[in-house]
Parts: structure tokens; sequence; C-alpha cells
């Protein structure tokens, strides 16, 4: 019996034994099972879903133009840039109509090496335009578009490599681009560089340096130096730029910043764009409607400043219904002329500012008025008393380099929708040194919201100084447009404007550029446009 | 021209040194430290997801509110105080989102119907009335098709899911967003994206923007952008708008007649009205709210409305 209970008790100890055993093993095997397929369960993937390494996107524009604007001569047929009625030849009539078709495409390439993943990346971008059938940018030979014509006609906009340090900073090493606000313009929509800072009437165009931003949640800065002009290396012949940004946010959506710009001009009127060459007394002033420093062929260095602050407030146009912006820029400096030797030439003071106001009245950002003012001080009577009183743009340097074309105006100032041919009554805010009093009033409506929108405006503007044989009247414009969204930032849009020029336009001055109404002994007929455009952003 | 020089100087110096914008920033060393109108209490689930929620009020119906994407439980902030005096009402913080757990999932409508279900049954509510807004109209949409007997009314508020996206949006959407996108969002890319929410943005919805703001700073922040960027994917991936006509629930559907959110203003441009008709048409037991002059966020912007309309619907 005991011999019995012994071998019940010892069978039992052996089963619980080797059940726990088994137990624990297998406790244990799941234990190990569990910890390790459980050690990265709560980790995050949160690299899911980065940008691939190479991206694409691109934006593509074609219009079809009607209008009353053209060369006179035959060498700008390909295309036509600057001051209507300025050295490029442009003109109007009353009774010759142009019909053209023309296309932009923009294509950008980022590549983003694995490697570096977020701290380095290449980006570059080509400017690929043509009018069908016509030459691309002037070359001869090919038609762009012709039957058999293929073309030679891609620009190269940006090159440029992008290192990122340290969360928030950048430094932009470079052909890059050249904008006059403080927000990065490779990661900010292309309107809200228009309606900030000084909305591109500066420098609204792309140029070779360096840059340097540090953008944190309250401030953003920007460190620049371009090199705009290196004629012969050897030599100090060079255009450069230097460039100090700052914008601050206040409370209530305000904005505020200031800015430094510096150029330093020692290309003595050598290099620069094309045949027009660049700087204070090159022709390339006649073309974009700056002011033309009469030296002669005399050589000249100059030191010119920027100082300005701007500010605007709800720039996003969505924390509330009111939206302002403006800026004041007061450009001076120095110009020294080699006549018998050097000597003291010019002083330069002059300014410009400029006041924006809309309200929002419904329920998309499409559905608002508003007003913008600009005013640019005039020289009146030139550079003669040793000192030029007017604004200085980057349009004296480039070709164009100053675009202000967020006013709403199609032919008093320039308009957005652009290929080849981009002739504003006033091009440069100098308006060739006579100055400008001018504003633009714009109302637009979502009639379908973010979908259909008609736009109608209407511009005005006046010169501060009184042109010989002329008036202060530039002239006045009517415009309209109506757009449907065919997609995701896919467009077809109706554009038509016409203007009543003013007396400014009965003046054939020529003392401040080229003769302020080209061709004409007599005021030039009004100019019109009508267009159709299919834009997209592709990405 | 001095006074010029001297007064940009002066403008320049001023504004340079002038007071930050957002001085009520809370600082948060996580979720945790969000403060909420009244304490959260917490559930945890089978999966040991730890739900936070509020339970306020008494009465013979309990309404469950469900925030929409990147919100939490003050999203409801306007409603709650006037409901709990007549109902029973429990606001939820999903899982990712507010004081709840951030342990990543899937992010799918599905899933968080589970999740609502899972808590329900904890909480030993049998039957009850679901409210969403957004994204939380989606989930609770689901909802009713998986447990129709549960609910004796759905409430939706601006709900997600009423639009119908083609495949090539779809995979746009989850492209564009990713976790990083949501960490990277800057001040202003938190005020205007809280600001589209809106026809006219109240004073008071401010704390959202500041909150957000503090979420940033946030140990547990990446398990937030992971959730928003999941619940976007997962709302995309689980559409419900061809089985609206399934629901057989009595439903009120509420929207912004000036929602710039529904439909995508970017991928489907055009009026609220029309999805809201079409998601009205298709869900057989349902009564159309559209309130003028509202946006998106319509329990906050207009909360009267809103409140008396549930209270004839539920009542």
């Amino acid at each position: 019996m005991k011999r019995k209970i012994l071998l019940i008790i010892g069978v039992l100890f052996t089963s619980f034994y080797g059940f726990s055993q088994v137990a624990n093993y297998t406790e244990n095997q799941l234990q190990n099972t569990s910890s390790s397929s459980t050690l990265f369960e709560q980790d995050l993937p949160y690299e899911a879903g980065l940008n691939k390494e190479l991206t694409f996107y691109a934006f593509f524009i074609t219009q079809g133009v009607s209008t009353n604007m053209y060369p006179e001569s035959s060498l700008f047929n390909g295309q036509l840039v600057g001051r209507l009625f300025g050295q490029n030849s442009s003109t109007t009539s009353s009774s010759k109509t142009s019909y053209y078709g023309e296309q932009r495409l923009i294509p950008f390439f980022i590549y983003e090496p694995k490697l570096f993943k977020g701290k380095a990346l290449l980006r570059a971008s080509f400017e690929i335009d043509w009018t069908w059938g016509d030459q691309a940018y002037g070359v001869g030979g090919n038609k762009g578009g012709a039957l058999s014509g293929d073309q030679v006609n891609i620009q190269t906009q940006n090159v440029e490599i992008e290192f990122i340090p340290a969360k928030g900073w950048a430094i932009n090493v470079g052909l890059q681009r050249l904008y006059d606000t403080p927000f990065n313009p490779y990661r900010t929509f292309f309107d809200k560089m228009t309606y900030t800072g000084y909305r591109l009437a500066y420098w609204g165009s792309d140029a070779v340096g360096i840059s340097v931003r540090r953008n944190t949640d309250l401030s953003k800065l920007k460190l620049g130096y371009y090199k705009l002009y290196e004629n012969s290396t050897e030599l100090s012949d060079d255009v450069t730029l230097l460039e100090f940004f700052y914008r601050r946010k206040l409370p209530k959506y305000w904005n505020v910043g200031a800015s430094v710009y510096g150029i330093l001009d020692r290309g003595k009127n050598t290099g620069g764009v094309s045949v027009f060459g660049q700087g204070l007394t090159s022709v390339l002033t006649a073309y974009n409607g700056a002011y033309l420093f009469n030296f002669g062929t005399n050589d000249y260095t100059a030191d010119i400043y920027w100082l300005g602050t701007f500010f605007s407030r709800n720039p996003d146009f969505i924390m509330d219904r009111y939206q302002l912006s403006g800026f004041f820029s007061y450009n001076l400096g120095h110009v020294n002329v080699n006549q018998e030797g050097w000597e003291d030439g010019v002083d330069v003071s002059g300014f410009a500012l400029n006041a924006r106001g809309a309200y929002r009245y419904g329920q998309t950002l499409n559905d608002y008025v508003s007003v913008d003012y600009v005013y640019s001080s005039g020289d009146p009577n030139g550079i003669s008393d040793g000192k030029y009183t007017g604004v200085i743009t980057g349009n004296t340097w480039g070709l164009p380099a100053s675009i202000f074309i967020s006013s709403g105006a199609y032919l008093l100032f320039p308009h957005i929708n652009v290929v080849n041919r981009f002739t504003p009554v006033v091009s440069d805010l100098s308006n060739m040194g006579y100055g400008l009093n001018a504003f633009t009033l714009n109302a637009h409506h979502d009639i379908i919201p973010h979908k259909l929108n008609i736009k109608i405006g209407m511009a005005q503007g006046f010169s501060n100084v009184v042109p010989q044989n002329g008036g202060s009247n530039i002239g006045t414009e009517l415009n309209a447009a109506i757009k449907y969204k065919l997609g995701a930032f896919m467009s077809v849009e109706l554009h038509g404007a016409d203007m009543w020029l003013g007396e400014f336009f009965d003046s054939n001055d020529s003392n401040y550029s080229s003769d302020i109404n080209g061709s004409y002994d007599v005021r030039p007929p009004n100019p019109w446009t009508v267009f159709i455009v299919y834009k997209w952003l592709l990405f | 021209m001095k006074m010029i020089k001297y007064s940009i100087l002066l403008f320049a110096i001023i504004s340079m040194t002038a007071c930050a914008p957002y001085k009520n920033i809370p600082k948060l060393k996580s979720f945790q430290d969000l403060n909420y109108r009244v304490p959260v209490k917490t559930i945890q689930l089978d999966n040991e997801i730890e739900v936070a929620y509020t339970d306020e009020g008494s009465g013979t119906e309990t309404i469950i509110f469900i925030h929409g994407l990147g919100s939490y439980i003050p999203a409801y902030d306007k409603l709650i105080p006037e409901l709990s005096k007549k109902y029973r009402c429990i606001a939820i913080d999903l899982p990712g989102y507010g004081k709840s757990s951030k342990a990543p999932h899937s992010g799918m409508m599905s899933f968080y119907a589970d999740i609502i279900h899972e808590i329900t049954g904890k909480l030993g509510i049998d039957k009850f009335s679901l409210a969403g807004h957004s994204m939380g109209g989606q989930i609770s949409v689901v909802y009713g098709l998986s447990w129709p007997e549960q609910l004796n009314n759905l409430i939706l508020f601006a709900p997600a899911g009423f639009e119908r996206f083609t495949p090539g949006q779809k995979e746009w959407f989850e492209d564009i967003m990713t976790p990083i996108l949501v960490h990277n969002t800057t001040y202003e890319g938190i005020e205007t994206n809280l600001a589209f929410n809106f026809y006219n943005m109240p004073k008071d919805a401010e704390f959202m923007m500041t909150d957000r703001m503090a979420m940033r700073e946030a140990s547990d922040f990446g398990g937030y952008c992971y959730a928003v960027s999941k619940s976007v994917a997962g709302m995309i991936n689980e559409p419900i708008i061809d089985k609206l006509d399934q629901l057989e629930i009595p439903t009120l559907i509420f929207f912004g007649e000036n929602d710039n959110l529904i439909p995508n203003r970017y991928l489907n441009p055009g009026t609220t009205s029309k999805i809201a008709k079409y998601g009205h048409e298709h869900i057989s037991d349902s009564k159309l709210i559209m309130i003028p002059k509202c946006g998106h966020f319509l329990m906050f912007e207009k909360p009267e409305i809103v409140i008396e309309e549930m209270k004839l619907f539920i009542n």
C-alpha cells in the first residue's frame, strides 16, 4: 500500500514536475517569442512615405493671344520683352491685330540622395518656351514648332545645391531664385511670393550665388551674396549683389520685416544681357523702362543700396476677412564717372512705397475686393544737378529682373500670364525715372467655390514728373477674366484688357530713356489684349 | 530724406523687438498635459490601447462623440456643457489623438469603429446615439453599418466620406500626407489649417491653435503625426460612399454651407450642398441641416443651431 502510495506520489510528482517543466518551457518560449516579436512593435515607421530620391514636377502654360501690340523690328519676332513703346520696337496699331499661340514648360527636378536624406539635395529647373511656328528666343534658323522645327530654346533657370545642416537652416549654392520676399521660393506657392515683401517689384528673377536662410516659427532670416555679372575674371569688373532680409511674426496675424540690399557695380556697362549690356548706362534700361544714366561712353562705378521695410497682415487671407500689406524702400548710393579721371558723378536718393488692402466677403480665398496703391519718386531734372531722385530696381541689370505682376493689371503693369511677350506700359517701378502714382481696383468672385471664378478690375497710373509736351496721365485700364478649374492645379482661363492711354504718351521725350511714345509723334493707339490660357501645375 | 531713414530704422527696431504672437502656448511634456475642460477617464482595451474619454451628464439617452482628423475631445466643448444637462455625453479621444495612447495602428475607419465598440462594451452601454465630426462622421457611419442594432441615432457633423476619389487621387493623398509633413507643419501652417475649418473663425477657437503648436514639443508627438497620416489613408481606403444606402438608422446630417474642406477644394472643387444632398438622398432615414455662413467646424462655429436641432432630432 505504502509502495502504491509512494508510486502514485512519484508518478504525480514526476507528472507535475514534467508538466511544470513543459509549462515553464512553453512560457519561456512564449516569453522569448513575444519579447523578440514585440520589441519593435511600438516603433513608428516614421520614414514611411518620405519623398522619393528623384522628384519631378512641372508647370505648363499654353495660350492663344490676340492683341494690337507687336514689334516693329523683325529682330523681336520670337521674343518681345520690355516697356511698351520702348527700345524693343514694340508698338500698337489701330488697324493691325496679332494672333499667336505660345507655350512654356518649366520642369523641376529634385534629387535627394538616400545617403544624405534630408541634408543635401540637388535642384534644377529649366524653361522651355516657344511661340507656335515662330523663333524661340530670337535664335535664328529653326522656327519653334514649325514643320521640321527642332529648336534650341532651353534655358537653365535654376541649378543649385541645398544643404540643410540643421532644422530651420538652408544653404543654397548655385543658380537660384532671387525674390525680394522672405519666403523660401522652393517651399512657397508663387502667389504668396508676389503678395509679400516687395512683391518682386525690385527683384523677381534668378541669380547665381549663395544664400543662407534661418527660419523659425516666428522669424525668417535670409542672407545672400550673388554675382550678377563677371566679365573679365582677372579684373575687378563685376556686379555683386548683397542681400539681408528679416521678417518677424507679430500678434494678430501681423508680420513686419526689414531688408538691406546693396549692389557694387564695377561692370562698366560691359557683359550683361545679350547685346543690351547691363548697368546704369546700358541700353537695357531703355528696354526695361528704367532710368538711363546718360554718361555717354564714360565708365562709371556705382554703389547702390536699398533700405526697406515691409509689413503684412493675414497674408494667407484665411485668418479673418481683412488683408493688408505694404512696403517702403529707399534707394541711395553714389555713382562715380570716369571723364578725365574719376570724379563724383551722381548721388542717388529715391524711394517707392506700396500699400494694398483686400476684403474677403465670401467663402473662398477668391471672393474678395482689393485696392492696390504704388508710388515711386521721380526726378524732375534728371541727373543734370548731380542727383538722381528716382527709383532703381533690378531691371537695370536684368531682363526683366523686376516684375510687379500681382497688381491685377494686364497692360499698365506686367501680368503673370506671360511667355515670350512681356510689354507692359510701366514695366519698371521707376517709370523711366519720371516716377509713378498708380492704383488698381479688383473684384473677384467664385461662382462655383474653388472652381469657377470671375474677375473685373481697373488700373490708373500717373507720372509724378510731367514729360516735355506731355501730361501726367499715363492711362486707364479696364480688365476682366474668367477662370475655370478643370482639375487639381489645372485651369483654363479667358482674360481681356483694354487701356486708354493718357497725355503722358503725347510726349516723345527721350531724356530719361527711349522715346516715351516710341515711333509715334502723336499719342499711339490704345493697347488691348485678349487671351485664352491653359495652365497645369503637374506633380 | 534723413527723416525717412530714421523712420525706417525706428520702425525696424520696434518691429524686431516686438512681442511674440502667442503668449499662451502651453508647455507640454506629453499630450497628457493638455488642458481639458473636464478631467478625462481612461479605459484599457484588450489590445493594450488606453483610451481617454470624458463622461458628463445623465439621461435616458447616451451620446458618444467622435472627433475629426487631427482633433481631440475639446472639439465638442461648445456642445457637451449644454447637451449634458439632458443626456449622458461621452467624448472619446481616438487612439493616437489627445490623451489616448499613441502606439502605431492601422488608422482604418473599421479599426476606430472596433475601438468604439469595445469601449461601449466595457462601459456596458447597449444602445446610444453616435455623433461624429468629419473623419469621426465617417467612423460613425462605419459603426452604423457594422452594429446598427446598437444605435438609436447617427449624428454626422460635416462627415467625411460623402465624396468620391479616384484611385490616382487616393494615391496622391497618401503620398503627400506623410507623418513628416504633419510633423513639420509651421506656425503659419497650423494657423491656416485651423482657419480653413471656419467661415468666420471664432475668437475662442484659438486654443486649438496654441494646443497644436504646443503638441510639437510633446514627447509623444510622433505618435500623433503617425496617427494623422494613417487616418488619412484610412479614410480614403475605406470609402463609405457606396454603402450609404445600407444605413437604416435615423441620421441627422449637418453641413456648413460654406465648408472649405468638403468637398476637397483641390481634387473635387464645387459646392458643399451638392455633397451634402448626395449623402442625404442615399441615407434613407436622414434629415439634412445646411447651416448658412458656416464652415466645416460647425459645432464650434454655430453651436446653438446644432444643439437645438440635435435635441429636436433625438426627442
